[in-house]
């Protein structure tokens, strides 16, 4: 009899403790992930409300960090997603397309970088259903085209059934907890809520541009010639060059010490091949818009001049003609300025993004281009800027 | 397929389990035949699952070995031939073993100093080494006799049988078939589910919520031990010690705990080896399966060997003749560096390995030297200091072979030992707190991020549970859960009992350690 109360305690502790952790991951998403949900959110209703002619943009976080809608047009709106790929910029460029409100034009930008894979398993489309761009039927989609064009960076080699891929969307599209368990203790199970709730108001305020840090940080500063990174306020951590080589040790290894910390990962890639399943949803984007009479410009955002002279002139010159070939297939899609640009370091706020300065000259330069390729943007406010 | 991974523990765990049991149900008659093809199944099922072509090596080694075991039985009476097969047999198991695990390495090593082979790669079967050493073992027995004839779906559960497939533990078929054989084995036992809930679940807990939480950091001191300081390489290396110590008992657990769902009890293969006071004493409780087979399949013949030449020459064989030093070196060292030799080499390629190895064979031979020549300790127990110097002295020079055993070549353990001599200097006065993972702060408000960097603390912790908590098999000692009996039980008031205590105890740790499943960290046996 026992033996019974056992197996019923366990069945019934742990589906309780497992439930309730589940219905908490499930109906509070805004209270424990990072601010960076509070931006996406902001987004899809700026996709949702947004008004007729407008110019959207799409892309990755440089994207969003460098453009400033209102420096550019009053009808510019910014949907770049931090962390995202083309393969996100397709299913946000899908919630574009659905609406109703007509577009006038949609400028495309995503590092040379973000059409490779990082690692072994690409992991920005999972983070895009936990924020909710994915759902399980989107998931279903790429998984289908992964092994269409046989890419297992997202999913992995198939198993039986592909039931590892499958079991993974149904879970996490489900909120299962273990998916969620990392942000719940990185956010302290309800440590963003106030937040998110902030984050969302400003950048439907700002037009979907989300200055960096999305969240608290690196963040580059000049220190006696030299440059350093510092994580969310532990600049008093920051030494000189050449202290004890146990610096780098994996503890310390957040705070960057040479010049060569700020090279992005742009500058690691031996070549550029873009990954099968990337490529697919690029050219689905491309197909998108021009089918509904609507013109896709490509920009790219700035490079730090340090990453500019380590890249190698592979990379450039590969991601240039794949931009290239993308142009002479998609007649509706056409290429603004140079495949890489690059700014000195001073305008960047950690290696990858621009600070409010190089966002501004960044703004100013794609306004130009839009302009000169016969985009109405509307009337910039050339003082804009962020409140305090 | 990994044991701590959602489709194993939601979708195929629940299916091998429930399909087992109806089998067993529905055709009782058929003596657990259907159950044990079920199980066969449901075995290949989970290797496919990680490499599908592979299956067929499995099952290819299985056919094989069975054919060659039954030809050495028939063949009685016969010396000769039966010894041909055999030989046949281990040369060729031994072939695709070495293809698979150091045909590629040591090309790339040639290539490495001036020679130029065309060098792929080559996959490495999930537990090969696993399932060639028990069939190994199985085709020598068959010759001694000790092997009676097998049924042969009896023998493909043998070798397939999920919970032991890769990584163990070395089943012994004596120990083994006379289960698969017995019709008790397909029925429901509640007692045998109970108990092997509780202790996979124990075992998954150790796996996600503490062997992976230490990865990081070890793996970090390890990418680049020279440049750390001592503080760091300390922090770097008892955290490994500690991941690959939870990781194989929480594997191990897991294993033990699968088995007993099928009504199977494996051999015991984890018993808190950092408790040991002596190097002998730890290889009886670490990986004692490896330690049981190398004994009786490499250890045991040479021995013998050198007992049969040396009384043909005239020489003691007895303890006197133990103790001269052509005795000793004969009789004991030269084994036992052979031995470990081999196991150290059965690990990886790498000249770290054989370094692991020898080691390990050094601290031995020590250790029966001084078992041999030290002088009487006296009667009575040992007293506390006497077990905490001898247990401080023996885990440190087995942290001196994990250092080789995890290293990525001899340099880079080389490396890390000379950070851990200080060679590369203290740290920094402000960075002390970063390399003991206490960079924010040590307090209870910090204390999920202090476990996910291995801190000093949680390191501290960690080791407590090590020397003072009772094991599994100490826990669960009144329900038998391995085919050992423990050296001591757990306290009374902390013995398993299937109560609904234990129950909403062990639900929560589950829970909990569900959650915590959030990647595929394979198991470090599994690389071997």
């Amino acid at each position: 009899m026992a033996g019974r109360y056992f197996l019923t305690t366990l069945a019934v502790t742990l589906g309780v403790l497992l439930g309730v952790v589940w219905v908490y991951t499930a109906r509070f998403p805004g209270f424990y992930l990072s601010p960076g949900y509070g931006a996406w959110q902001a987004k899809f209703e700026l996709a949702v409300a947004r008004p007729a002619q407008s110019v959207c943009i799409l892309g990755d976080s440089r994207a969003m960090t460098d453009l400033i809608p209102a420096r550019i047009g009053a009808k510019v709106l910014n949907f770049g997603l931090v962390g995202t790929k083309p393969i996100e910029g397709y299913f946000m460029a899908g919630r574009l397309s659905a609406d109703a409100a007509p577009i006038q034009a949609v400028v495309i930008s995503y590092e040379p970088f973000h059409f490779t894979i990082a690692g072994e398993e690409l992991a920005s489309v999972w983070g895009a259903a936990k924020y909710g761009l994915l759902k399980g039927r989107e998931l279903e989609e790429i998984r289908e085209q992964a092994r269409i064009v046989r890419d297992p960076a997202i999913f992995q080699s198939p198993t039986p059934f592909d039931i590892d891929a499958r079991l993974k969307i149904w879970l996490l599209s489900h909120w299962f907890p273990s998916y969620y368990i990392l942000d719940l203790i990185s956010g302290r199970v309800a440590g963003w809520r106030n937040e998110n709730l902030a984050e969302i108001s400003t950048t439907l305020d700002t037009r979907g541009y989300v200055p960096v840090p999305v969240r608290p940080a690196n963040k580059v500063v000049p220190q006696g010639g030299q440059w350093f990174k510092t994580r969310g306020g532990a600049a008093a951590s920051m030494r000189p060059l050449g202290w004890a080589p146990a610096e780098l040790h994996a503890r310390v290894s957040d705070f960057a010490r040479t010049e060569a910390d700020l090279v992005d990962e742009n500058a690691e890639m031996p070549g550029f091949s873009p990954a099968p399943i990337i490529d697919f949803y690029f050219r689905q984007t491309l197909e998108l818009f021009p089918k509904e009479g609507v013109p896709v410009y490509f920009v790219s955002m700035p490079v730090n001049d340090l990453t500019l002279r380590a890249m190698s002139p592979k990379v450039r010159a590969g991601f240039a003609s794949y931009l290239d070939g993308c142009a002479k297939a998609y007649p509706g899609f056409h290429i603004l300025g140079e495949a890489v640009t690059s700014l000195p370091v001073v305008y960047f706020h950690d290696k990858q993004h621009l600070n409010f300065d190089g966002a501004a000259l960044e703004s100013e330069r794609v306004r130009k281009l839009l302009a000169q390729a016969s985009v109405n943007c509307g009337p910039a406010d050339p003082d804009w800027s962020p409140a305090p | 397929m990994l044991f701590n991974s959602l489709s194993f523990v939601l979708v195929f765990l629940p299916l091998a389990f429930v399909g087992f049991h109806l089998c067993s149900l529905v055709a009782p008659r058929a003596g657990g035949r259907l159950a044990a093809a079920w199980l066969v199944a449901m075995s290949l099922l989970f290797y496919y699952w990680w490499n599908p072509p592979y299956v067929l090596l499995l099952l290819g080694s299985a056919a094989f070995n069975y054919t060659l075991g039954v030809l050495i039985q028939r063949a009685r009476g016969r010396e000769r031939l039966q010894s041909g097969v055999l030989w046949l047999g281990v040369t060729l198991n031994l072939l695709v073993l070495c293809y698979y695990k150091y045909f590629f390495p040591l090309l790339h090593g040639l290539n490495g100093i001036g020679f130029h082979f065309v060098a792929g790669d080559v996959i490495l079967p999930l537990g090969i080494s696993f399932f060639t050493f028990t069939q190994i073992g199985y085709l020598v027995d068959c010759k001694s006799g000790i092997s009676q004839s097998q049924n042969p779906l009896n023998y493909s559960l043998f070798v397939t049988f999920f919970p032991h497939l890769i990584a163990g533990p070395i089943l012994h078929h004596k120990e083994i078939m006379p289960q698969f054989r017995a019709p008790e084995t397909y029925r429901i036992n509640l007692r045998n589910i109970q108990t092997g809930i509780a202790i996979f679940i124990l075992g998954l807990a150790k796996k996600t919520l503490i062997a992976d939480t230490l990865l990081p950091v070890a793996d970090a001191a390890f990418a680049k031990p020279e440049a750390l300081s001592l503080i760091a390489a300390w922090h770097g290396a008892l955290c490994y010690s500690l991941q690959l110590y939870f990781d194989f008992s929480g594997y191990s657990e897991m294993a033990m705990g699968l088995a007993l769902l099928f009504n199977i009890r494996f051999p015991a293969n984890f018993d808190s080896p950092y408790r040991s006071v002596s190097v002998i004493e730890y290889w009886q409780r670490w990986h004692m399966t490896l330690t049981r087979y190398i004994n009786l399949y490499i250890y045991n013949p040479i021995a013998f060997w050198v007992t049969r030449r040396r009384l043909a020459r005239g020489k003691a064989t007895s303890r006197k003749g133990l103790k001269t030093f052509s005795g000793f070196t004969e009789l004991v060292a030269y084994p036992t560096f052979v031995t470990l030799f081999l196991a150290g080499v059965w690990h990886g390629a790498g000249l770290q390995f054989m370094i692991f190895g020898l080691l390990h064979a050094a601290y031995l031979s020590i250790n029966h030297a001084w078992r041999l020549w030290r002088p009487d300790p006296g009667g009575g127990p040992p007293r506390w200091h006497v077990i905490a110097w001898k247990g401080s002295l023996t885990y440190l020079a087995v942290l001196v072979g994990q250092i080789f055993f995890r290293a990525s070549s001899s340099m880079n353990a080389v490396a890390m030992l000379r950070a851990m001599l200080n060679m590369n200097g203290l740290p920094p006065w402000n960075g002390w707190r970063a390399e003991c993972g206490l960079e924010e702060g040590f307090s209870p408000a910090h204390l999920v991020t202090m476990m996910n960097h291995g801190s000093i603390p949680m390191v501290v912790i960690l080791f407590a549970m090590v020397w003072f908590v009772p094991n599994v098999l100490q826990v669960f000692s009144e329900y038998e859960p391995s085919l050992s009996t423990p050296r001591t039980p757990a306290p009374e008031w902390l013995r398993w009992r299937p109560d609904w205590q234990w129950g909403a105890a062990l639900g929560a740790i589950g829970a909990v350690a569900l959650l915590a499943i959030t990647g595929t960290s394979a198991f470090l046996y599994f690389q071997f």
